[in-house]
């Protein structure tokens, strides 16, 4: 090969490898901003009064006299804004019954639209779910409810041979002349005076339990579910797995069964994890009866299962590259296998073993499938450390699936379901971050 | 080793006197020259190969042993035989009789972690602990159950000091033994293998990883130790060996070709092998 | 130093002390994600009221009544009536369910809002749902080609909808996708123009249109007068009497709150 082709070879190799991580830097990007600024915004965001007087009436927490000064303001233009529904509604009492029956109609949309707005309006009865206790907490949801208030969203659907075109009809033509007609530029311009929006931070959304199916409230019985999980699966398979590996690295003689044992190990580490989840539904909880229903504990040995053998492997990996001289230097002082094993092998494979349990630590923190069946439960409050053998709990991997598939809401709690994706990154990120840490600080201390 | 030689060993061990030659310039050691390592027939094998053919000899104590000869002649096997060394490889098996201080080192009944205690070896390459100074030298004392801090302090300065490390680290026993040069590490674990007051001390080319200023301090103190204890040294530097040993075997190809006092074997070698090895006819 | 604050943070997380109590005692429910909405209401209502934590689980109908008869669950929630395997299956363990309904609920045909077709009937969701119709025009709609949305199998929906609407035996075509659970079926209906499904009344909105059923359109007055015809109860069943906090419960929908519950989300109360 000439030199040349050797240096086109060369730099297209250059290329394709800066290429391909460039592509990946990409994709996380991609991946990561939406994540990163909607998660964000289910703490920072601007909140309405009806946020703060949530946060009173649900956690006590807030200033009651300036939510008392801003419900008053809220309250004398929200005043207005009803004035005018019963305006209307009296009108209609008065008006032909043909003429009563089609506004009756029309009105009741913008009856429901304003009472998503702003809470139960004066005359309902205080509904049974929270979440209809309050109007819109968050502003840009405000803004949306707005919408539905002065355009009516309508298709077309004088063609049934063609796929309808949708198109907005403003409320206001739709109530020309009647007594409703002023409410529609009233709430376009009164909006802020009614909501009173506010730049809000809701730490709370970290601590606090959620209130009516995560409609309001935080994720803290996700969090804590998730570490318990991630902890009480580590406590199972850390130990379990570093004595595997020691049994693997020093004491096993290689052979058919070694090897059998060996290739097992590997392919556990391929199975999916849905596969441990069944196992774990059908063994732990049925069969072996760990617990009386789901519990933490039954899911933090699937999820144990599940991890083992990587950690194995890390440490078999950390124990194997753990020069050979120190063996022989602590056997030729007369220690005995088993001691050399603790006081030097070990010690010296740490950071290797750390760094495979972290890792895997953070990977039982963000599987799904394995809990599904063993330990997540879509509602459930937070649980002491006592409850571990009995209760279920939530976990945020379990919950962001059911908010984002299963829940009634999906579509309006977008903000819960991307705070819980960016605390469980930002988990799994910190774990990672600490067995990286743990891992330096160790090396240096064996370096010296 | 030759015959002459092997009778007078055995005569040696018989009357509990000692009736060898000695250089000149090398004073004898008081209460030496018993067979502290006697080796019968000994062979060692890894798996079918044997790496080390029927070896019969003594080694004597107080004295400084020194085995040379080309590389792959089985003289590193030998020396970690001693010690059981071997038993790290699988594969390895030992026939014939191998004996420390008239102990069967491979029967049945013989312990080996107790007999390591007794046999301390030195490595070709230093491998101190990734611990501090003082842990190092503690490793095998602690091994042995001792707690006492003041005790443990003891032994490590007694150990270092005849190391001759100790006025070089004397300031800094908790930082990590890695931070040490080369032959400092190597001087190290010396004095670590000292601590646990061995019987033998076996040092398998403890020089080769070192420049000769380092060199020169390790052989300076097998000077200091011998006498104290019995010492074995591998080495393929043959002035070494002139220098620092009292008798010498030279290995080729797994055979003891000739063992005899070092000032002889260097200067009237009795087989041609070890003529052309120690003029550098090949190596 | 940040190691240090590290596992400090992991240990006061490990003991912190926390609202919601022991669970000792707490109620667990298993089951339909059609009832998850009523069952996760109601537990929250009941924990507010009366202190018990409940628990729910949304893994379908099938997986909830299989907990019960396993007996890792008190309550399990179903959108369809327990089938006489299950019931066999339970008594060879000695489990026997007893059936509660706690609210109705109709099925609604839904489409995607741009479908011009108002209403079918039912031998025509049948029909589609069979595969012999495939295109809209077919139904008085646009020439556009029918993307069949079903449930699992798993799905008290799914068993109910085939019940209604198909009748015993009658196999859903294969071209038909399958979508987990109702709000993956809103979803997938409320991005696919040419698509048909069918949801929990519960779980409508504006992103999907309703379609009439034999030209009546679900509605609590005509599900409740028995109008509309793919309604169906929905239950929750317990092993055997419900005894203590489970009994208290399984009475919520007696309750005139209970009933308030149900009818705000949008299911009809019994």
């Amino acid at each position: 090969m000439n030199l040349g082709t050797r240096k086109i070879l060369d730099n297209s190799f250059t290329a394709v490898g800066m290429g391909s991580i460039v592509v990946m830097a990409l994709a996380l990007l991609v991946v990561l901003t939406p994540i990163v600024y909607n998660g964000v915004g289910s703490v920072f965001f601007t909140g309405t009064i009806e946020h703060r007087t949530m946060l009173y009436k649900e956690f006590g927490r807030g200033d009651a006299k300036a939510i008392e000064t801003q419900t008053a303001t809220a309250d004398r233009y929200r005043a207005e804004a009803y004035r005018m529904l019963s305006d209307f509604e009296q009108e209609m009492e008065g008006m032909s019954l043909e003429a009563s029956r089609q506004y009756r109609s029309k009105y009741a949309p913008v009856r429901a639209a304003m009472s998503s707005l702003l809470g139960p309006l004066p005359g309902d009865p205080v509904p049974m779910l929270t979440r209809f206790q309050y109007g819109q907490t968050r502003w840009e949801k405000a803004e949306e409810k707005l919408h539905n208030i002065l355009y009516e969203k309508k298709w077309d659907y004088s063609d049934p041979t063609v796929m309808a075109k949708a198109f907005d009809v403003p409320r206001a033509e739709e109530f020309a002349g009647t007594k409703l007609a002023p409410l529609f530029s009233y709430a376009e311009r009164h909006l802020a005076d009614m909501m009173q929006p506010q730049f809000t931070v809701y730490w709370g959304f970290f601590t606090d339990r959620s209130l009516d199916a995560h409609i309001f409230g935080g994720i803290w019985p996700e969090i804590q579910g998730t570490f318990f999980l991630a902890i009480g699966a580590m406590l199972f398979a850390f130990p379990l797995g570093v004595i595997a590996a020691v049994y693997f690295t020093e004491y096993a003689k290689e052979g058919f069964f070694t090897s059998i044992l060996r290739s097992a190990n590997s392919t556990l580490a391929g199975v999916p994890s849905i596969v441990f989840g069944l196992f774990g539904l059908a063994f732990f909880i049925n069969t072996m009866k760990v617990s009386e229903s789901k519990s933490v504990l039954a899911g933090a040995l699937t999820l144990a299962i599940m991890i083992l053998p990587t950690i194995i492997r890390a440490a078999e990996e950390a124990i194997l590259s753990v020069p050979k001289t120190y063996k022989e230097a602590s056997l030729g002082l007369g220690s005995t296998k088993w001691n050399t094993i603790v006081t030097v092998i070990l010690p010296a494979a740490l950071p290797g073993i750390i760094t495979g349990g972290i890792i895997s630590l953070g990977r039982a923190a963000g599987e799904t499938a394995p809990i599904i069946f063993t330990a997540a439960v879509s509602v459930g409050s937070a649980i002491g450390i006592a409850d571990v053998f009995s209760s279920p709990t939530p976990a945020l991997s379990w919950n962001i699936y059911n908010l984002a598939s299963e829940h009634e809401m999906a579509s309006e709690i977008r903000h819960v379901q991307y705070g819980m994706v960016l605390s469980l990154v930002s988990i799994v990120l910190l774990l990672n971050l600490s067995a990286i840490l743990l891992r330096a600080k160790i090396s240096q201390k064996l370096k010296g | 080793m030759t015959a002459e030689h092997k009778e007078s060993a055995v005569e040696a061990q018989a009357t509990a006197t000692r009736d060898i030659y000695i250089p000149s310039e090398r004073a004898s050691v008081s209460g030496g020259g018993r067979p502290h390592v006697v080796a019968k027939d000994f062979s060692i094998y890894y798996g079918d190969f044997q790496a080390v053919k029927k070896v019969n000899a003594d080694i004597l104590s107080q004295y400084v042993t020194a085995i040379i000869g080309p590389s792959g002649c089985g003289k590193s096997t030998f020396l970690r035989a001693i010690n059981r060394m071997n038993d790290l490889i699988p594969s390895c098996h030992t026939t014939g009789m191998l004996q420390f201080d008239g102990e069967d080192v491979y029967g049945k009944l013989t312990d080996e972690v107790l007999l390591r205690k007794k046999i301390g070896m030195v490595f070709q390459k230093p491998n101190p602990f990734p611990k501090s100074i003082f842990d190092n030298i503690a490793y095998g004392p602690r091994l042995h159950g001792m707690t006492d801090r003041k005790q443990l302090q003891a032994i490590v300065e007694k150990s270092l000091r005849k190391a001759a490390l100790w006025d070089e680290v004397s300031d800094r026993l908790d930082r990590n033994a890695l931070g040490l040069s080369g032959g400092q590490q190597q001087r190290l674990c010396v004095a670590r293998t000292l601590a646990v007051e061995p019987e033998i001390l076996l040092l398998d080319e403890p020089t080769s990883a070192l420049d000769p200023k380092a060199t020169a301090k390790i052989e300076d103190l097998i000077q200091e130790l011998r006498g104290s204890y019995t010492i074995m040294i591998v080495t393929h530097n043959m002035q070494q060996a002139s220098r620092v040993s009292d008798y010498t075997m030279f290995f080729y190809e797994g055979e003891l070709v000739e063992y005899a006092e070092t000032a002889q074997l260097f200067t009237n070698p009795k087989d041609r092998m070890t003529e052309d090895y120690i003029t550098g006819r090949f190596s | 130093m940040i190691l240090k604050r590290i596992l400090l943070l992991l240990t006061v997380l490990l003991f912190a002390p926390v609202d919601g109590g022991a669970a000792d005692g707490g109620i667990v429910i298993d089951g339909s994600t059609t009832v998850g909405p009523i069952a996760k209401s109601f537990a929250a209502y009941f924990t507010g009221r009366y202190g018990v934590p409940v628990t729910v689980s949304e893994s379908g109908s099938g997986n909830g009544a299989k907990s019960l008869i396993n007996g890792t669950c008190d309550i399990a929630a179903m959108s369809r009536a327990m089938k006489s395997r299950e019931i066999a299956a339970g008594a060879t363990k000695g489990v026997s369910p007893k059936e509660h309904v706690i609210a109705l609920d109709g099925i609604a045909i839904v489409a995607h809002p741009s479908n011009p077709v108002p209403s079918i009937t039912k031998a025509q969701i049948a029909a589609i749902y069979q595969g012999r119709i495939t295109r809209w025009n077919a139904v008085g709609g646009p020439n556009a080609r029918i993307v069949v949305i079903q449930r699992e199998s798993n799905s008290g929906t799914q068993g109910s909808f085939r019940e209604l609407v198909m009748g015993k035996g009658v196999k859903i075509t294969r071209d038909a996708e399958t979508q987990a659970s109702n709000g993956a079926v809103k979803n997938r209906v409320s991005s696919t123009p040419g698509a048909i499904g069918f949801l929990g009344l519960g779980f409508v909105d504006s992103s999907v249109k309703v379609l009439g059923v034999n030209g009546v359109m679900p509605s609590p007055a005509t599900i409740q007068n028995g109008s509309y015809p793919v309604s169906r109860p929905l239950y929750m069943y317990t092993d055997g009497e419900p005894k203590g906090e489970v009994k208290r419960f399984i009475g919520l929908p007696e309750t005139v709150d209970g009933k308030r519950i149900v009818e705000e989300l949008g299911f009809i109360a019994k």
